[in-house]
């Protein structure tokens, strides 16, 4: 009876890893396969029909005229899926990603882009002032990195199993890493819930600001409001009277029923009734956007809860700035 | 979720903060998840700084860009497809 049970189990694994392989793995073969092919094939026509040779291919601004010309190629190729909407970005994209791999192939690095187009993709920032934004996130970085606490420094060890079970106390690490005092941390909230994230509201002197510190995903329930990746779509109007901005949120059954109480209905500065029914005199729309649901919603619950604490703030000590440090959990730990 | 609290201060700013929310605020992002559209953008340029760490997978990864994966492989797939068929 056990040899059998224990056949069965094997032959049901071997299965399983059988059957996961043609689910998984398999795919991902065909589409390696696919794509060495079509840059093959896509190698073989530039040479043909425009003479580009791309074994001699020297990655430089005057090449970008040739991905306009890889652009044309792959418009007449794949003309089956031009109804696609995002078709154009998606023809840079694989074009760039075949300049790439040609050029990698051939220089035996990856392709690098020459000063000219680097001050394209820079938005028109000069060098000066990418290095201030670097000095400065790399301030506020500590601020970020605080919320965690000591959390970052046991991610792969065997010692996040022990911390796990211990108390942790968030406001001692916060304090030991930004090196501030203890009387400016004005509110702190650790515990965080789903719809809820832990945060910090802090007094940095140095710089006579209000730093107002939300912790990324580090446990299960910020977990729980990643997951909830829903699209929330709303409106941002003005009011003619006051000409106030208020935020509308376009509802449809499902998510009125799910996100109207954690939202909160007919409040000051969020309305959720769909239509002009509680600001009848609202004619101008702005902008129309989406957000992700579990995010925005708990960025309003933060919101409604943080905004007196940061007015009494400012109130109290009369600073200048008011700042926003974000964090994550995956990226401080990498 | 730095980005998205930028957002909500600068629709409604803080009345206790005298003059331009959006002089007097900044939000810096470290490897943020990719939560709003493209549409409020031109809201945030100012205020928001991201920063994202290499090929990290978090803030590249949106509604869209599975979107545009997905068209990819498919676009693949015809271009196979076809050359197996011719």
């Amino acid at each position: 009876m056990d040899t059998n049970l224990g056949e069965s189990i094997k032959k049901t694994f071997k299965e399983g890893v059988k059957k996961t392989h043609e689910i998984f793995v398999k795919p991902l073969d065909y589409l390696g396969g696919a794509i060495k092919s079509s840059e093959d094939e896509l190698a073989d026509r530039l040479k043909k029909e425009y003479g580009i040779d791309t074994n001699q291919w020297v990655f430089s601004r005057e090449n970008l005229e040739m991905l306009e010309k890889i652009n044309l190629l792959a418009d007449v190729t794949f003309q089956e899926v031009r109804h696609i909407s995002h078709f154009k970005s998606m023809r840079y994209l694989t074009a760039w990603t075949i300049i790439q791999k040609l050029d990698r192939k051939v220089r035996g690095r990856k392709a690098e882009l020459d000063r000219a187009v680097a001050d394209e993709v820079s938005d028109g920032l000069s060098v000066a002032a990418l290095k201030i934004a670097q000095a400065e996130l790399m301030y506020y970085a500590l601020f970020a990195h605080g919320t965690y606490g000591d959390t970052m420094n046991y991610v792969y060890s065997g010692r996040d199993f022990n911390r796990l079970l211990s108390f942790v106390d968030y406001t001692k690490e916060f304090i030991a890493y930004t090196k501030i005092m203890a009387e400016d941390l004005l509110h702190s909230f650790w515990d965080a819930t789903p719809y809820r994230p832990a945060y910090c509201i802090a007094h940095n002197r140095f710089r006579k600001e209000i730093v107002l510190c939300m912790r990324g995903s580090n446990n299960w329930a910020d977990f729980a409001t990643d997951l909830d990746f829903h699209y929330l779509s709303f409106n941002i109007v003005k009011e003619d009277d006051t000409k106030e901005l208020h935020l509308r949120f376009n509802f449809d059954e499902h998510t009125q029923l799910v996100y109207k109480d954690r939202i909160g209905e007919n409040t000051k500065y969020f309305n959720t009734k769909e239509g002009n029914e509680v600001f009848p005199h609202i004619e101008k729309v702005l902008e129309t956007g989406f957000a992700h649901a579990g995010m925005l919603v708990s960025a309003i619950t933060a919101y409604k809860e943080i905004t007196p604490h940061v007015s009494k703030s400012f109130i109290k000590r009369f600073l200048t700035f008011c700042l926003i440090v974000g964090g994550d959990f995956l990226k401080a730990r990498i | 979720m730095a980005t998205l609290m930028a957002f909500l201060y600068l629709v409604h700013p803080l009345k206790s903060i005298k003059g331009d929310m959006r002089k007097k605020m900044r939000a810096y992002s470290y490897g943020g998840a990719s939560v709003l559209s493209k549409d409020v953008d031109m809201y945030l340029k100012d205020v928001v700084t991201s920063m994202v760490f290499g090929n990290d997978i978090v803030p590249r990864l949106s509604y869209g860009s599975v979107k545009d994966i997905c068209k990819i492989i498919l676009m693949f797939e015809q271009v196979e497809v076809r050359r197996r068929g011719g």
